[in-house]
């Protein structure tokens, strides 16, 4: 079978059937057919099926993500300015701290707006031992891409699924996606947590 | 037996009250322009034992799990300080606090010294307040190089290294596993645990900010506002370690 066969193969298996709907949810559904269209862009998810490379192929399936991340990330912090009455022989210290908290507190802030795509990539390496990090904090080495997920904000959806010849690498793919997950739980968890670390020193900053 | 250890520049607070983690300033050689930007790494060397690796995780969980507690509990505590502070006369506070737990003890030290220092200008225990300062500053430098910054996870079993993630601030991974192996799990797992890890790390930041709220409650900190984040966190950095001897 061809890489492209394979694609068309696997494009089927991606496709679910409708979920059975709710006396409330078919009375909700015939309110809403009664109701003049909302204009709406659904989220795109994108599939791909590839050995190394990405065969892009078009879905129209929403997934709901990152909402929390979307709600949170709204409530960003302003920048704070920190005053104190200073206590004498602590100036120095104070005026240390508050600069360092001042930058913290900007650095949080733009870290927080900044984060709108989540990435996932998963390489293999044969020399594996041999990979090192760079002062940027990315691997480099001896290694190929084998999967990779995009997630946009807006809940567009970028997969590519490794291949084998003799079908997907299941295995991988199982570590892929299990990859996934834990990004997005520890994207939204470290963004509450930012948020609330923010919150907290400007409320025990703010002058009483 | 498994080992976890993180290679961090400035460590203030460990990521797990009991210590599972063990914080060190250096990296190995592969990671020597990671380690030259301050990019802190989690390091698990997993035992050949399935066994043995499942335990030393539970134990790194339980330890995760009593940091959770923990926070809870310095919240708690703050809070009845605050309380005891604004109900008690000055008069008693120096006997009222003398059998007080080691945290709260401190706490009211700490207080009193600046209060003495404000009135009369007394500057014999102001150091220790310099010294807090300081701590907090490292604190705060320490959760800059977690939460803003990448991060490194490593594993290793038996001595071979079988997966390495750069994680982002975001939560963008980029991840190589090792072609011949069978013990993908195994890092996964260490990045499940790395990444908690270092969750723990804001949790207690949080926890130091919402406790200096509490202490905001106090005239000497509502006057001085600076004052209450370092108090915080010598007040959680002591509860940690009476944690720690009571285990």
């Amino acid at each position: 079978m061809t890489e492209t066969a394979q694609a068309e193969s696997k494009k089927t298996k991606v496709k679910t059937a409708p979920p059975r709907k709710t006396k409330t949810a078919r009375k909700k559904a015939s309110a809403q057919q009664a109701a003049p269209p909302v204009q709406q862009t659904p989220p795109v998810v994108t599939y791909a099926y590839a050995t190394e490379a990405a065969r892009p192929s078009h879905t129209a399936t929403p997934l709901p993500v990152l909402d929390l991340f979307e709600q949170n990330a709204a409530a960003a912090p302003p920048a704070v300015a920190v005053a104190f009455v200073t206590i004498p022989g602590l100036d120095d210290a104070q005026k240390k701290l508050s600069e360092t908290l001042k930058n913290f507190m900007e650095r949080v802030g733009g870290a927080i707006n900044e984060a709108a795509t989540l990435k996932v990539k998963t390489y293999v390496s044969d020399n594996i031992e041999g990979l090192a990090v760079n002062a940027q904090g990315a691997l480099e080495g001896d290694m190929r891409l084998r999967a990779m997920t995009q997630i946009d904000l807006d809940g567009d959806i970028v997969a590519v699924i490794p291949m084998r010849p003799d079908g997907m690498d299941e295995t991988l793919w199982a570590a892929h996606v299990d990859m996934v997950k834990q990004a997005q739980a520890n994207r939204t968890e470290l963004v509450k947590l930012a948020i609330s670390a923010v919150s907290g020193v400007v409320t025990a900053l703010k002058p009483g | 037996m498994a080992t976890f250890q993180l290679f961090e520049r400035a460590s203030v607070m460990p990521p797990d009250v009991l210590g599972v983690w063990q914080t060190a300033p250096a990296a190995s050689d592969a990671f020597g322009a990671a380690a030259r930007a301050e990019i802190p790494q989690w390091r698990i060397d997993a035992d050949a034992s399935p066994q043995t690796t499942a335990d030393a995780f539970f134990a790194l969980q339980a330890s995760l799990n009593a940091t959770d507690a923990a926070l809870r509990l310095a919240q708690t505590r703050l809070h009845d300080f605050v309380r005891v502070q604004q109900t008690l006369p000055t008069a008693y506070n120096a006997a009222a606090f003398a059998t007080a737990p080691q945290p709260e003890a401190e706490l009211n030290r700490l207080l009193l010294a600046a209060q003495r220092s404000v009135a009369f200008g007394w500057m014999d225990q102001i150091d220790e307040w310099k010294q807090a300062i300081d701590e907090f500053g490292a604190f705060v430098k320490q959760i800059q190089q977690h939460a803003l910054n990448y991060a490194v996870v490593d594993t290793r079993v038996a001595d071979a290294r079988v997966g390495l993630t750069r994680v982002t601030w975001g939560g963008d991974f980029q991840s190589a596993l090792a072609a011949q192996t069978s013990e993908r799990a195994a890092h996964q797992a260490a990045l499940r645990a790395a990444l908690e890890s270092r969750q723990r790390l804001l949790k207690q930041f949080a926890t130091v900010a919402r406790g200096a709220g509490e202490l905001a409650g106090l005239a000497l900190i509502a006057a001085n506002p600076a004052l209450a984040l370092p108090a915080a966190l010598r007040f959680l950095k002591l509860l940690f370690d009476e944690i720690r001897k009571q285990n």
